[in-house]
């Protein structure tokens, strides 16, 4: 499985919304289902996904779906 | 007791202190914002003169503590322990972060576990009282990600508790990302 359709399955689950809804434009604060603790499990599915470790910094600034592929960049995940 | 013109309290990320007169001002634009104002049980507008006098007579009342909540320094929201209660040990917390920013992430989890444990430990609270409006979805996932038990339903707000035993495990599943 890719690494854009890992981070997709893990954005579905996490913000229980269809993957098919998901782009690199979805922000936090757009859908009702992306507040602060859907943010937070979002998070620890991306961590287990992708085997990282995030810095605080970069889980506040985590604000989007095209923030996340770029801070997961970061931590050496290719898209 | 706290004493509000020295009180500090750093963990989590956050600095939580007294609000001080300086700051009311502030604060009461802060609160009426649209987007802030909406959440609250009073949704009137609030008048310079009654900031004033709110601010007054918050000051001088030890069963009220507003806090400023800081971030890197910056103030980015209001966190309240009312209605403390030293003899049945309880308190009813309020918090709003402004800056949308910080919004729906971490934060909002820092300065709450912040602001309970200055209930529990500072304090010396047992149980922290809450009433959220039963369409406030987010808020009610949110205080339940914190370990709150609901307790009823009165007209459209839900009623709930938070008592050390369920906060604690609830704080440890999230403390664990809060690697500042």
């Amino acid at each position: 499985m890719s690494n854009q359709q890992k981070l997709l399955d893990t954005f579905a689950q996490s913000l229980a919304i269809p993957s098919t809804s998901i782009t690199d434009t979805l922000t936090y604060n757009t859908i009702p289902e992306w507040d602060s603790t859907a943010h937070m499990i979002l998070v620890a599915e991306l961590e287990d996904a992708f085997d990282v470790m995030l810095d605080t910094d970069d889980i506040i600034d985590m604000s989007s779906f095209a923030k996340a592929k770029e801070i997961l960049t970061k931590y050496d995940v290719n898209f | 007791m706290i004493d509000k013109s020295v009180f500090s309290f750093t963990r989590y990320g956050v600095t939580l202190e007294p609000l001080k007169e300086g700051q009311a001002e502030m604060v009461r634009h802060w609160r009426n914002t649209p987007r802030i104002r909406e959440l609250m049980l009073d949704t009137d507008i609030i008048t310079e003169e009654q900031q004033r006098s709110w601010f007054q007579k918050v000051w001088n009342d030890p069963k009220q503590i507003y806090f400023l909540i800081y971030f890197k320094a910056q103030p980015i929201g209001v966190a309240s322990l009312v209605n403390i209660d030293t003899d049945q040990a309880t308190a009813e917390p309020g918090m709003y972060i402004y800056d949308e920013k910080y919004q729906g992430n971490i934060l909002p989890f820092s300065a709450a576990f912040a602001l309970n444990d200055i209930a529990f430990e500072v304090l010396k609270l047992t149980c922290l009282h809450g009433k959220i409006f039963e369409s406030n979805k987010a808020s009610l996932r949110f205080h339940s990600a914190c370990g709150y038990q609901e307790t009823g339903i009165v007209d459209t707000l839900r009623t709930l508790h938070l008592r050390q035993e369920n906060y604690l495990p609830a704080r440890q599943k999230l403390t664990r990302f809060m690697r500042f």
